[in-house]
């Protein structure tokens, strides 16, 4: 290994060319994360990625400036693989549970329909969105009154009551 | 790993993206934007960018690949 290059764990830093090459294991970090890294590091470096998505991913790292701290911007690329894949793993398992709650939202504030304009499917799906959330299983506090529904806190029956 | 040529007698920087990682939409639009400053021809995964004016062609094939990146990111 000449004065020019050296290797440290995955980086491979030339000196010379003022770059480093980062290899990347698909296996721990997919491509979109290792593409979405990239792109954050183009502010203050031109980034090339090459390689084999199913064996190696090269990323090529050249700083715009001059800067002898070429392992640092390496280390700093293997720090954020790590935040983005984390938060990667965490979307995915957080995702059902991020569905039901948008549903849930959606449903609450739907119009009521009538009997005559509700299909059988829309039916079921209502009951079924019930029975998936058991209303005791969701019970918390809510001392700001956050939780009560617009209509029930501000609509047209409730001015009517203060007359 | 030699993803930017420089041809300096004839002016233009060659560049070659990977499809596994480079949509090819966005390689597409990078050109089509890139196209008002210079003269660019693509062969296969091959793109030939030759400035109108003056320029650094080592720079130009970077920002190319950064530009890429960027159009990326946001579809």
């Amino acid at each position: 290994m000449d004065e020019e290059s050296s290797m440290k764990s995955n980086l491979e830093i030339n000196k010379k060319d003022g770059c480093i090459l980062i290899s990347v294991n698909p296996k721990f970090y997919p491509v979109d994360v290792v593409m979405s890294v990239a792109y954050i590091f183009t502010d203050k470096n031109y980034i090339l990625v090459d390689g084999d998505p199913s064996e190696e991913i090269i990323v090529e790292i050249h700083p715009k400036e001059n800067t002898v701290e070429l392992e640092n911007i390496g280390r700093e690329f293997n720090n954020e693989l790590i935040n983005y894949a984390s938060y990667a793993i965490q979307a995915i398992k957080n995702s059902k549970i991020r569905e039901a709650i948008m549903k849930r939202v959606t449903m609450t504030n739907a119009p009521k329909l009538d009997n005559a304009s509700v299909t059988n499917q829309e039916v079921s799906d209502e009951a079924k969105l019930d029975t998936d959330f058991d209303d005791e299983e969701f019970e918390f506090d809510d001392p700001e009154g956050i939780a009560i529904p617009w209509e029930e806190k501000y609509g047209k029956d409730k001015d009517k009551q203060g007359e | 790993m030699e993803k930017i040529k420089i041809n300096k007698e004839n002016n233009e920087t060659l560049l070659k993206f990977n499809n596994e990682f480079y949509d090819e939409n966005a390689v597409q639009q990078a050109v089509s934007d890139f196209k008002e400053y210079c003269n660019i021809s693509i062969e296969d995964n091959e793109i030939t960018i030759k400035p109108k004016e003056t320029s650094d062609l080592n720079i130009i094939g970077y920002e190319f690949y950064n530009y890429v990146l960027g159009l990326m990111k946001n579809m």
